[in-house]
């Protein structure tokens, strides 16, 4: 290993936290936020103690980050006790390097207090904040090696941001945010049922498990429309989807379209979920939907890359890397390939690569990243932190 | 030592560094020391090996900002280094200052000792040495010069 301390790599995004060694296969995703449940009111449960909950309805969550930010400490400090003390990882603070990710542009207001409280109240060796898609980008060049450039489309749970990386290098003037994220997407999604179906607002845990089942990137949008708006057996799209009760169903599950009727056996709460299934996604691609006066993630990625020297461009195209939770959709990476391929010129060869699991990608490149000779040289240790204080940080960290 | 730092962190409360500097200064001179219960000695705070910088408790805890005050601060903080057509700060100039003659406007390379005009040739000396106090005077304080 580069490094000669032990590594922990910290994915820390808005909704989970990936994290691990850098030694292990997969990392651990544990939630990033405190949920209160009503069954147990006493109890605060932090990150992953939500698995110990019998009842999860109604789930009342209490973020750190807000608008894809990290603001709220006192709710990060207690997620980072709970991730870095005896339950889970039980890190010896004082021989251990940390890679932490950070959103783009980050503020410096918020820089200077991450970096205080890991260095100061952690008391980590060394540490290195760095953006995700540079984690993603370092792995994907890794495994293409004659591929000097990708473009990073991370599809997160606030927000999207599409990176052109250039040799390892993003382009700051290039990159673009779409501000929806798997949290838009959710709440559209509560905001749609409660209006058709069943007042399920307070119910977050359960309609993102909704979304997460059901819901697809349609290719052909408007024939999709069509289908879904025809009744009976023609409409290949409805499914029935039961919803848990926490005393007999544990977790709610989709009913195969054999068996989808619209009435609920016994005792069973269910919603139709018909031209929502597509429509949730769809808003990826039209924000504007939603209202977000904003472009889609094609037309952004050639937005992006328009914005590139022209010389690039070519293979920038050559590689759109999908990363991030939406990009796990069914038919997401079709669907972009098909609306890139729609704006991009003609001459360009487009490919659009998926990796198998795109929430973790970022992780392993970040335990990728610490075996690289380059690595030594990338982070800032405690000691030269205390001998120059956190200008070195803030000038070193290219976030 | 190392040990006693770990089994703090979880049970901290969120103080972080403001509050050392607090301790330093809130203590007169006199006691800016530790007793040593022991040895009854008085140590420096500093060189106690027990000292754990900025983890004392008690005091009032540490406010974080929001995001809004966080994006309020950086739009104010962000144009103070960048000149615009609004803002042009810039240090008075160092150079010695272009003095002109108080009659014509003309460049005022002499100075008349006796009242303290400026003027360009020896003709507006003459001029200048016919004036009465007054007019003088209001020559000096259209120059802001009029020191009684």
């Amino acid at each position: 290993m580069a490094l000669d301390v032990k590594t922990f790599v910290l994915d820390n995004g808005a909704y989970t936290e990936k994290c691990g060694y850098s030694t292990q296969a997969e990392p651990r995703i544990i939630p990033n936020c405190i949920t209160k449940a009503k069954s147990e009111r006493r109890r605060p449960f932090i990150g992953d103690q939500i698995d110990d909950c019998k009842d999860i309805s109604g789930l009342f969550y209490i973020l750190p980050f807000q608008k894809g930010y990290l603001v709220n400490w006192e709710v990060e400090k207690q997620v980072w006790d709970y991730t870095f003390g005896q339950d889970v990882f039980n890190i010896d603070f004082g021989e251990t390097c940390l890679i932490v990710t950070e959103p783009y542009f980050n503020f410096t207001s918020i820089q200077e207090n991450m970096t205080e409280i890991l260095f100061e109240e952690y008391q980590f060796h060394s540490l290195l904040r760095i953006n995700a898609g540079t984690l993603s980008a370092h792995r994907y060049h890794k495994e293409n090696p004659n591929e000097l450039c990708c473009l990073v489309v991370e599809s997160g749970y606030s927000f999207t941001h599409i990176v052109p990386y250039i040799k390892g290098k993003k382009l700051k003037n290039a990159i673009r945010r779409i501000n929806v994220g798997g949290k838009a997407l959710t709440n559209h999604l509560k905001d749609i049922i409660s209006y058709r179906q069943l007042h399920v607002m307070d119910e977050t845990y359960v309609m993102n498990q909704v979304k997460e089942d059901v819901c697809y990137v349609s290719t052909q949008f408007d024939h999709d429309m069509s289908v879904a708006r025809k009744k009976g057996k023609d409409n290949t799209i409805i499914r029935d989807y039961v919803l848990p009760d926490y005393t007999v169903i544990k977790r709610g599950y989709v009913r195969p379209l054999e068996e989808t009727t619209g009435k609920p056996k016994d005792n069973e709460q269910i919603i139709r979920m018909n031209n929502e299934r597509f429509m949730v996604p769809e808003l990826l691609f039209h924000p504007s939907d939603i209202g977000v006066q904003e472009m889609g993630i094609p037309e952004a990625i050639v937005h992006s890359i328009q914005a590139t020297p022209e010389e690039v461009q070519p293979h920038l195209y050559k590689n759109i890397l999908l990363t991030g939770g939406n990009a796990c959709f069914p038919f997401f990476k079709t669907r972009v390939y098909s609306d890139v391929r729609a704006f991009a010129p003609e001459l360009y060869d487009v490919s659009v690569t998926l990796p198998e699991n795109p929430v973790t990608f970022a992780w392993h490149g970040g335990s990728l990243l610490s075996e690289n000779e380059e690595a030594p040289k990338m982070i800032v240790s405690k000691k030269m932190y205390e001998e120059n204080g956190m200008n070195l940080c803030l000038e070193k960290f290219d976030v | 030592m190392g040990k006693k730092k770990r089994s703090n962190i979880s049970s901290v409360d969120k103080q972080g560094l403001g509050v050392d500097k607090q301790i330093v200064s809130s203590e007169p001179g006199g006691q800016d020391c530790e007793q040593d219960s022991a040895s009854g000695e008085k140590t420096p705070v500093f060189k106690d090996p027990n000292y754990l910088a900025g983890k004392s408790n008690g005091k009032k805890p540490r406010v974080w900002k929001s995001l809004k005050q966080i994006i309020a601060i950086e739009r104010a903080t962000y144009l103070q280094n960048v000149v615009t057509y609004s803002s042009l700060d810039a240090a008075p100039s160092r150079k010695p200052l272009k003095k002109y003659s108080d009659i014509s406007g003309l460049p005022g390379i002499y100075t008349d000792p006796q009242t303290k005009l400026r003027y360009f040739n020896a003709e507006e000396f003459t001029r200048i040495r016919m004036l009465s106090p007054d007019l003088v005077n209001g020559y000096l304080t259209l120059r802001k010069a009029n020191i009684p």
